[in-house]
């Protein structure tokens, strides 16, 4: 799979992830390695940049091992981010099936 | 690659951001793999996952906040500076790099002019003193065909050969001293 497009969808798989929930590093970088084929390490960057934008919160909660793991809480900005860029997707991806399916008319 | 060699590449890529900056990162990257290994993992396998540090690092830099600061303005086609007015003769000063060039051209008029004012110099001075010759031939012609039109063309022709002359030797003159000066020698 392309590159580019894939850390498009990146944004809106962590998003999506989070507002399940509150989540560590690991295992948003876990739940999304597993789905889709991507280093895991380019999760840890683009974290920075939601963070930088607002999109979420980071806070730090006692772990049963080891020192204080570093959790992300989603903002309401970012929530509304969420929402926008899954209707996008949706659209996207219902515009593109109607090319596979051949049924475009 | 181990942990180790993970970070340490990692660090080092990450030298150009704050200090601040790269301790946070390295610490995410330290939890990660206290995380992965809590669940088994060997650290071979998270680095395997986690993927080329320097790639890793190079998105850390793209979007990193130091690196807010719009990168310097590509630079710029300058369009030379419009030729100044040429001053009045003798008390020019050479200011630019246009200046100097017009200043060789003008020498290389100069030595141009300046070789073809040897031919063109005793010409000029023959044109100019073959009226004395006509004169004679003149007085000649005159005493075998005595005619105001024999007259007339005589004199036409002392007149134009000896405007000539004179034109050739003052064109030549000004314009020899002409690139002399703006050469600047």
């Amino acid at each position: 799979m392309n590159t580019q497009f894939k850390k498009g969808v990146l944004e809106l798989c962590v998003l999506s992830l989070l507002k399940q929930g509150d989540k560590y590093g690991y295992e948003l970088a876990d739940s999304v390695g597993k789905q889709i084929d991507i280093s895991e390490g380019s999760i840890y960057p683009l974290l920075k940049r939601l963070r930088a934008e607002g999109f979420f919160e980071v806070y730090l909660k006692e772990s049963p091992s080891g020192p204080a793991r570093k959790y992300y809480r989603l903002t309401q900005k970012g929530a509304d981010m969420q929402v926008h860029l899954e209707n996008e997707w949706r659209e996207f991806t219902a515009s593109v099936s109607t090319f596979i399916g051949g049924d475009s008319e | 690659m181990n942990k180790t060699e993970f970070l340490q590449e990692l660090y080092n890529h990450l030298l150009p951001l704050s200090a601040e900056e790269r301790s946070e990162i390295i610490a995410d990257f330290e939890d990660h793999f206290r995380a992965g290994l809590e669940r088994g993992k060997t650290e071979e396998q998270i680095c395997a996952e986690l993927g080329n540090p320097y790639t890793c690092a190079l998105q850390f830099l793209r979007t990193s906040d130091t690196q807010q600061t719009p990168p310097p303005p590509p630079p710029q086609y300058n369009a030379p500076p419009a030729a100044p007015p040429v001053p009045p003769y003798g008390n020019r000063t050479p200011q630019s790099v246009n200046d100097r060039r017009n200043k060789t051209l003008w020498g290389i008029l100069f030595f141009i002019v300046l070789f073809c004012a040897i031919g063109v110099y005793p010409a000029s001075i023959a044109l100019m003193l073959c009226p004395i010759a006509i004169l004679i031939a003149a007085i000649v012609a005159v005493a075998f065909v005595p005619t105001g039109i024999m007259v007339g063309l005589m004199i036409s022709l002392s007149v134009f050969l000896f405007s000539l002359g004179l034109f050739g030797f003052l064109l030549t003159t000004w314009l020899l001293k002409l690139s002399y000066r703006r050469a600047g020698f």
